[in-house]
């Protein structure tokens, strides 16, 4: 086919379609929806027994504070990555975001350690993964079906913020439910979840947002 | 800088209009970016124009695809090079792999290959029939076979020495391969 019957073919057959909101309003969107389900799994699973204790601490709240907004921040810098020319250093947000938030958690670790010495042992807590990967399935799923209605033209990169959005969110849930013995405990086995959910949503983004998707070439033959 | 924005404005007009569903602005839109888009691959790659049309199709679909995430808010054409510079890079990409898994077939003595190795032509062995049947060919045939088959140089360097082309060569070789076929056969017919 030559490119004026590709050109003429494409506009006879165009078709309304809606424009994608901003990143903005479209991770406000997906927050809620997470959120949403995030809650609702804390009321499934019960909440936490010393939870009212731990709202009046401060470095609790500090904590899921810089764990909430790295998930923000990802969502709102994944979707941006699904729009063609957006600005690169959108990704920085995120990545700040992270560092402070596991910078938070690795205080309060060291802290323990200088307040118990050598007791503090850090234990194996398989539980966290598994309850991190049960609160990041349903915003994952969320994530990239709305993430696949863009243009994701780096998609390994869109993945993996997509990932430490919904792994970011699954985490606060799951510390809304499921105790801890330490910070050492959540540096390791929670922080370290969402960077493997994370960095695997990155190395599979090829596959998962592949852009343009196969139907694009089918076009041809309209 | 104002004209330039100008220019924006119309096409992100157009878009706009296109997301719509209005295809006499999608048509324009097209038609008006097709260009560019062109300008754009065929600076930046060394192949043949119809790799750079190809990687043009490539890009009008990509931009047919990607249409609802154009937000009109934006500038048009900085969406449209990201699609570009997009395209341009997974097309490098296909291109590497294709070359690095491509038999070169022009460098290949397809010319022969329909001669299986128990020809009549391979049983007669008389080597001075043979060169009085190579001195019968026209000049130009003689010349692709010996550059070709006795010496044995590629196609490319063939062209080189000889000063043909390499369709030029391969159809001489073709057309020689043929006649030398006939006056051997001619050869042993007469001989029995």
């Amino acid at each position: 086919m030559d490119t004026e019957r590709l050109i003429r073919t494409l506009a006879e057959n165009v078709e309304p379609v809606r424009p994608l909101r901003h990143p903005w309003v479209r991770a406000l969107a997906w927050t809620a929806g997470g959120a949403l389900y995030v809650l609702l799994l804390v009321a499934v699973m019960s909440p936490r027994d010393d939870l009212a204790a731990r709202m009046h601490d401060p470095g609790f709240l500090i904590e899921q504070a810089a764990a909430l907004l790295t998930g923000v921040t990802a969502a709102i810098a994944a979707f941006a990555t699904a729009v063609p020319g957006s600005r690169r250093n959108v990704v920085l947000v995120p990545l700040v975001s992270a560092v402070a938030w596991i910078g938070i958690v690795s205080v309060g670790a060291v802290r323990e350690f200088q307040l118990a010495g050598p007791e503090v042992v850090l234990q194996a807590d398989w539980g966290c993964v598994w309850t991190v990967l049960l609160g990041a399935a349903v915003p994952a799923g969320l994530m990239a079906t709305m993430l696949r209605r863009g243009a994701p033209l780096t998609p390994y990169t869109t993945a993996a913020l997509g990932g430490l959005a919904a792994a970011g969110i699954g985490n606060l849930g799951v510390c809304l439910f499921h105790p801890h013995s330490s910070d050492l405990v959540v540096l390791v086995w929670h922080c370290g979840t969402v960077l493997v959910v994370a960095a695997l949503a990155g190395t599979a983004g090829g596959q998962l947002l592949r852009w343009p998707p196969r139907r694009t070439r089918a076009l041809m033959s309209v | 800088m104002d004209e330039r924005s100008s220019d924006d404005e119309r096409l992100s007009g157009l878009m706009r209009a296109a997301q719509s569903g209005d295809a006499d602005a999608y048509l324009a839109l097209l038609q008006e970016i097709a260009p560019r888009v062109r300008g754009v691959v065929a600076r930046r790659r060394t192949r043949s124009s119809a790799e750079v049309e190809d990687l043009v199709q490539d890009v009008l679909l990509s931009v047919h695809v990607a249409r609802a995430s154009y937000d009109v808010s934006r500038p048009f054409l900085p969406w449209l090079l990201a699609i570009v510079r997009n395209r341009l890079a997974d097309g490098a990409r296909r291109y590497a792999r294709r070359a690095a898994h491509e038999v070169q077939v022009e460098n290949l003595d397809v010319t022969f290959a329909e001669l299986s190795a128990n020809t009549s032509l391979d049983a007669r062995g008389d080597i001075r029939t043979l060169k009085e049947a190579l001195q019968a060919l026209p000049p130009r045939q003689r010349l692709a076979i010996e550059s070709l088959k006795l010496r044995e140089l590629s196609l490319k360097e063939a062209a080189e020495v000889t000063g043909m082309t390499v369709g030029a060569l391969k159809v001489a070789t073709h057309r020689a391969i043929a006649a030398l076929r006939r006056i051997l056969v001619a050869g042993e017919t007469h001989g029995h």
